[in-house]
């Protein structure tokens, strides 16, 4: 029925299969090959990849050449302080200068690599955390299932916000515990996401057809289970990249998170709340600054998606 | 909500104008649909010819992506454009071409003088209305019925389809209905308004083969009592062998063979129709009647081979099929193929396949009163 | 359809006691005696503090909350455990148990207070985010790939990656300031809440800031959501059956698409409405709004835990009762769920 579809891009992709004569079970070196052909031709995604690359050299970099530059981001200079509070942006400071005669551009710089660790790093311990979790409830199945995912309810019954910023009022700020605690609860997403995609590539004909035919239990998992599940997990860990850096966002700009003077954009942001209507650069220059960085590693993760071709529950 | 978009809006039904003289119910001329892609332009269908008279059923038979299944739904209209484009060609309903009309004016051929019943029942049903409500919908449009009227006869077309319990049945919703009694919904959906044409898209390859038998006969009883015309799609040349009257053999989105039944099944030209007839599996197989498939598959539509679409796997094939086009060769039958060596009684003879069908009609005999 | 509800509400259970033992158990793992909360740094004196005590059920009390004493004279610790089943039960007498200040004010009524600001606030937000997403999203599908659709795609992925808190501020820094330096002060909106807790008055024109940005984030999701939720609905094969008919393009999007489409759109909008009556902590926060989110993130850094533990609870209740309403309703609107799936497959 893939010529009724209408759906030219089904109608070509059948028809190149049936060329080139390859089986749907490809080896998955070419799956990967396959995606980055696609997703070359996604231009939203390649930008966003080469900008996500420019931040993390720039944040790494920001030592060698924006402090010589523009100043440090976190010390005050008593001196100055006072002539350098809240300057406009200039040629000077492109973004301009906060209460305390800092210039926002670096502090935004700096900001980045708060912004950039915290999104890979909590990221990181949910997906490991997830990964395991996931991987027992959907091999072991039975009351390991049961007791897993049970528990992934309730921590996702919790409304996440109030849930983040209760554990960090109990473990305290700063920049460690908002890694454990976004990376804690973000664990039973990606279980989730993990074991459905075991479950799924499970249940797939070609699993059935592999294990009738005598692959072993490991042989499967290699072959069969792991390629399309990392597909996934690897799309999934990319997007909530982005959700991790908002989130830290959010509990800085609460006061619940990364602790001044370190330069979170959160911070910034709530910085500048008070002098919004006279010096409003100080918290739009940060906002765009996490706008741009979530907008990318989303639409970075949509193009993965597309390109590795993962199923996934809506928006 | 529910009334919106169902005003009756013919004037005339076009099945009750005459057919002009020198015409066909249908006549499909060199129909070409392309769709222009990001790959390149896909000849989904490329050069389709027959014709179809009242009462008659053509079974047009091909491997999937033979564009059979795009050939049908550019009858209907039903194509996306862009990206699918009518390259050329024409399809005459009544003498009237369907590719020239407004999209209003399709409206009202659509379900209504042409019907299409579709492979998958399962889905092809809406699954939050009831099965009444789906059923009523084409007469209320159509035919300008109340709601009442059509859910009466909505009830009848159930009863008349074997559907038993109809006037309960209608009330339900389409997971209630197995996939047999789902496809005889969608026949009596077909068949509401009358239609004089009914486009059968593979109507059995998602059911039991208990139940394809069933449907087959279902589908020949309505005829017999409507005399409209079928077309039936298939990849199985088994469904169509006892109910089609003409048969027409698609391969990469061209025509390979067209004739009557007994032509294609008893003295079949085209290599690839002998193919066909090998891979239908037989009661007795033998060392002598052995079940072969036709090796590979099909080309690419984007990049079809230079010369005979078919040459890549055809175990005949010479430099010639590799590098020019064959021509369409007709017999005076009407039985045409499209192969260099089809007119060469002695390779037909020596390679096409000694099927039991065969048995009854001698290759020879037939071959010489053809050429 | 009842077993189906009795069945939800069981599965309910464990989770409910789940997410309250852990809230629980994290109160009282906090550093510090609560008593020291309450009192701050003024010096009580013993029969005071064992008063204290016995009101926040710290210690064993007879029924007429009188500390009971061991045969030393000292109260007795209630273990944790006990504890626990004793805020339990309390909830279905709506006892949430007492603020730690605001001189010992029953939660329940706190949260009370605080209550119809947030609901008020949600309704609105829901209405704007049904309506603009619905429309948005159904015109995008229907346009594929038009300047709409583009532009309707590139919004919802910027709305989606910033935070909210910036774009309450982003509302205000145009509404309140912009606006009213550009017409002289003439027109503006008012960039701050209801007037501050004590405000009886209510405005509808301090609804307009805080409810858009309560409900961009939503907005675009539920645009997103019926986008692909339409495209996929247009491209199933019970459309091409309604086109074979003879219906129209538009009679098909509205009388065989539509209601498909929006089954998986409302149960997102239910379930959003859910999460927006657990107290939107940052869009309060930003314009000062008396709700039970603020209320709820003041607690927390003023560690008055049993507001936290209070609010929590019942907004996880709240959810809960939600969610089962959007399922009942879905069911209701999809027969294969209402029917159940005895006949099926």
């Amino acid at each position: 029925m893939k010529e009724a579809s209408g759906n030219n891009f089904e109608v070509a992709e059948a028809t190149e299969e049936a060329r080139t004569g390859s089986s749907s079970t490809r080896p998955s070196r070419t799956l990967w090959g396959d995606a980055w052909q696609r997703l070359k031709r996604n231009k939203l995604a390649i930008i966003s990849a080469v900008w996500i690359i420019l931040m993390i050299i720039v944040a790494l970099t920001a030592d060698l050449w924006a402090k010589p530059l523009l100043g440090s981001p976190t010390e005050i200079d008593s001196a100055t302080m006072a002539q350098n509070s809240r300057l406009p942006p200039s040629p000077e400071h492109p973004f301009g200068t906060d209460t305390l005669g800092r210039d926002v551009l670096c502090r935004v710089i700096y900001g980045a690599r708060i912004s950039l660790s915290v999104g890979v790093l909590a990221t990181a311990i949910s997906t490991v955390l997830g990964l395991i979790a996931g991987a027992l409830a959907a091999y072991n199945g039975g009351w390991w299932d049961t007791i897993i995912m049970r528990t992934a309810d309730v921590f996702l019954a919790f409304p996440y916000t109030l849930f983040v910023i209760a554990m960090l009022a109990v473990i305290g700020p700063g920049i460690q515990n908002v890694f454990i605690a976004i990376g804690i609860l973000g664990w039973p997403s990606i279980a989730r996401v993990f074991r459905s995609a075991i479950l799924s590539v499970k249940e797939n004909d070609y699993v059935d057809a592999a294990r009738a035919m005598g692959a072993s239990n490991f042989r499967i998992i290699t072959r069969h289970i792991f390629p399309n599940s990392v597909a996934s997990i690897v799309v999934y860990a990319t997007m909530n990249i982005g959700g991790a850096i908002l989130t830290e966002s959010a509990l800085s700009f609460l006061g619940m998170g990364v602790v001044p003077p370190d330069p979170s954009w959160g911070i910034m942001i709530q910085d500048g709340q008070t002098y919004l209507a006279t010096e409003p650069w100080l918290m739009i220059m940060p906002g765009i600054a996490i706008l741009t960085t979530v907008l990318a590693f989303t639409l970075l993760g949509d193009g993965l998606r597309d390109a590795l071709d993962v199923k996934m529950k809506d928006a | 909500m529910f009334g919106i978009g169902l005003k009756k809006r013919a004037k005339q039904d076009l099945r009750d104008t005459p057919i002009p003289e020198g015409h066909h119910l249908l006549e499909v001329n060199d129909l070409k649909m392309y769709f222009h892609t990001q790959d390149g332009i896909v000849k989904a269908v490329n050069g389709v010819s027959y014709t179809l008279d009242r009462g008659e059923t053509l079974g047009v038979v091909g491997e999937s992506g033979s564009g059979k299944s795009v050939t049908s739904l550019t009858i209907m209209g039903l194509i996306d454009m862009p990206p699918g484009k009518v390259e050329g060609g024409d399809v005459l309903y009544r003498g009237k071409s369907l590719i020239n009309m407004t999209e209003e004016e399709m409206e009202s051929v659509r379900g209504n003088d042409i019907a299409m019943i579709f492979q998958d029942p399962m889905t092809s049903l809406n699954p939050v209305y009831t099965i009444g409500r789906q059923l009523s919908e084409g007469m209320r449009l159509h035919k300008g019925m109340g709601k009442k009227e059509a859910l009466e006869r909505s009830v009848e077309l159930l009863r008349m389809v074997g559907i038993p319990n109809a006037e309960q049945r209608v009330k339900e919703y389409p997971h209630e209905f197995s996939g047999g009694m789902r496809q005889r919904v969608m026949i009596a959906m077909a068949l509401a308004c009358d239609p004089d044409i009914l486009i059968a898209d593979e109507p059995t390859t998602a059911l039991d083969v208990t139940i394809q038998a069933q449907i087959i006969e279902l589908m020949q009883e309505m005829q017999q009592k409507n005399g409209n015309a079928i077309i039936m799609i298939t990849h199985d040349l088994g469904v169509v062998a006892d109910i089609a009257d003409k048969i027409m053999v698609m391969y990469a989105g061209s025509p390979v063979e067209f004739g009557t039944r007994d032509e294609i099944f008893y003295n079949p030209i085209h290599p690839y129709t002998w193919g066909l007839n090998r891979s239908i599996p037989e009661p007795a197989i033998d060392e002598k009647h052995p079940l072969t498939p036709i090796k590979g598959n099909p080309p690419s539509l984007v990049d079809l081979p230079k010369g005979c679409s078919f040459a890549p796997r055809c175990p005949y094939a010479t430099d010639k099929c590799h590098n020019e086009v064959p021509p369409i060769y007709t017999t005076e039958t009407g039985h045409y193929a499209k192969c260099h060596y089809c007119n060469d009684k002695d390779f037909v003879a020596k390679n096409a396949p000694a099927t039991s069908r065969t048995k009854t009609a001698p290759i020879a005999e037939k071959k010489g009163a053809d050429a | 359809m009842i077993k189906y509800i009795i069945k939800r509400v069981l599965q309910f259970i464990p989770v409910f006691l789940g997410v309250t033992l852990i809230l629980f158990v994290l109160q009282n793992v906090v550093p510090g005696d609560p008593i020291k909360l309450i009192a701050g740094e003024k010096k009580l004196d013993p029969q005071t503090e064992i008063n204290l005590r016995a009101t926040y059920h710290l210690i064993e009390t007879d029924e007429n909350g009188q500390a009971i004493l061991d045969e030393n004279g000292n109260t007795i610790e209630t273990p944790l455990w006990k504890r626990y089943l004793q805020y339990i039960g309390g909830l279905f007498h709506g006892d949430l148990g007492r603020s730690y200040q605001q001189n010992g004010k029953p939660v329940a009524e706190i949260l009370g207070e605080k209550y119809p600001y947030t609901i008020r606030l949600a309704i609105v937000a829901i209405i704007i985010e049904s309506i603009i997403g619905i429309v948005a999203g159904m015109i995008s599908a229907i346009k594929r790939y038009s300047a709409w659709d583009v532009g309707v795609t590139l919004t919802t992925s910027a709305l989606v990656a910033m935070p909210a808190f910036w774009f309450g501020m982003l509302q205000q820094l145009f509404w309140g300031v912009f606006l009213k330096n550009v017409t002289g002060g003439s027109f503006y909106l008012p960039i701050s809440g209801a007037g501050g807790p004590q405000a009886e008055f209510v405005d509808a024109v301090y609804y307009i800031l805080p409810a858009l940005t309560l409900a961009a984030v939503s907005t675009a999701y539920t645009a997103r959501i019926m986008r692909s939720q339409l495209l996929e609905v247009l491209n199933q094969d019970y459309i091409r059956t309604a086109r074979a008919k003879g219906l129209s393009r538009k009679a098909v999007i509205i009388r065989h698409a539509i209601k498909n489409a929006l089954i998986p759109v409302i149960t997102y909008i239910g379930m959003d409405f859910g999460g927006m009556l657990a107290g939107a902590i940052l869009t309060e926060t930003v314009f000062n709004w008396p709700g039970v989110g603020f209320e709820t993130y003041r607690a927390i850094t003023q560690r008055d835990w049993p507001i936290v533990l209070g609010s929590v609870t019942v907004i996880v209740i709240v959810v809960m009762v939600i969610n089962l309403v959007v399922d009942i309703s879905y069911a209701f609107l999809d027969p294969r769920i209402r029917l159940g799936s005895s006949k099926s497959e």
